[in-house]
């Protein structure tokens, strides 16, 4: 629209660039990959332990090795944990590990060094990625725990949910 | 239009545009534990007494099992009372009544330069199966538990007389 009276074009063109702004914003894509759909198959257990006069670590490695320090003693009963997860050929999943602290009849248990891997690919600690397959997908994971000494570290049993979260990229149809 | 319009509006296209760039990742609780459990402590009871005996040389055994009573296993000793039966006190608090193995090491019995053997045996509370040289019950969370202590020594021929002694260590552990 142009006013007569000077020539000038007036508010009708910046209502127009603001609107196809919001278009272009609207149309551009959010984000890179749907989300992955996950199936818990078996919780990540530490099993039962004695943290001992100086407390210390114990390890659940991905492939089921268990490492303690400190004095903690393994009694045994560990299991890494696995999930399945939906996939697809061409596509690459990101996974995403959330730690929460065990909680129980003492101090919280902090956990620690989430570390999973997907078929085929490299083991991450916090995160891991690796290209899908043409099917449902395990991850596995495992972890670490920090235990008090004893008396402090009082004898019980602890528990807690962590979360996982994963993306695919490209989109699988 | 005026610039008043102009700001009326914007508010309205970053909205929409805001909308299109937020998305909801799917986030799924595993869960994770652990059982902590507190070292079994041992405190030593009344110790293990065979008491006195004679021997004609021939050697032999004697057997004084652990919550039992002492006897000739074989050979010629013949036994002349004094005998006190072992025992030992494991508190079992924060066990989480887990199986409890209690593990018996004997020393020599030595007087001078003598010595005879002992093979050590144990009776837990329950279930109440003896052990030679070990024995394993389930514990019970915050109490305090007695465990008998015995066993069979050997008296060999022509055995010194003396006061012999020695030691069981006595190690408990899930």
């Amino acid at each position: 629209m142009v006013n007569k009276m000077d020539g000038k074009v007036h508010g009708s063109v910046s209502f127009c660039v603001g609107f196809l702004v919001a278009i272009l914003v609207v149309a551009l894509p959010a984000e890179a990959g749907r989300r992955a759909n996950f199936t818990n198959v078996q919780d990540l257990k530490f099993g039962r332990l004695v943290p001992g006069v100086g407390g210390g670590t114990l390890t659940l490695s991905i492939g089921g090795g268990v490492t303690e320090s400190g004095t903690v003693v393994s009694l045994g009963g560990e299991q890494v944990s696995q999930a399945t997860v939906d996939s697809c050929l061409g596509s690459v999943t990101t996974l995403r590990l959330i730690p929460r602290d065990l909680t129980g009849p003492g101090p919280a248990i902090p956990l620690s060094g989430l570390t999973c891997v997907g078929p085929g690919g490299v083991p991450g600690v916090g995160s891991c990625v690796y290209a899908g397959t043409a099917g449902v997908d395990v991850v596995t994971i495992g972890g670490t725990i920090t235990v008090a000494a004893e008396p402090g570290q009082l004898a019980g049993f602890y528990n807690r949910r962590y979360r996982i979260r994963g993306r695919h990229a490209p989109a699988c149809p | 239009m005026s610039i008043k319009k102009y700001f009326k509006y914007f508010p309205l296209f970053f909205f929409v545009a805001f909308i299109g760039l937020t998305t909801t990742a799917n986030a799924v609780p595993i869960g994770t534990d652990a059982e902590v459990l507190t070292a079994v402590t041992v405190t030593a009871g009344a110790d293990l007494d065979f008491g006195s005996f004679t021997t004609a040389g021939a050697g032999g055994t004697i057997d004084f099992p652990a919550g039992g009573t002492i006897s000739v296993g074989g050979g010629d000793p013949v036994l002349l009372g004094g005998e006190v039966g072992g025992t030992t006190t494991l508190d079992t608090t924060g066990s989480g009544a887990s199986p409890i193995t209690v593990n018996l090491t004997a020393t020599l019995l030595v007087s001078g330069g003598n010595n005879m053997t002992l093979v050590p045996d144990c009776l837990p509370p329950a279930p109440a199966v003896l052990g030679v040289n070990s024995c394993t019950f389930t514990g019970i969370v915050n109490a305090a538990e007695t465990v008998q202590i015995g066993g069979t020594l050997t008296v060999g021929a022509g055995q010194a007389a003396g006061v012999y002694a020695g030691t069981i260590d006595v190690v408990a552990g899930f």
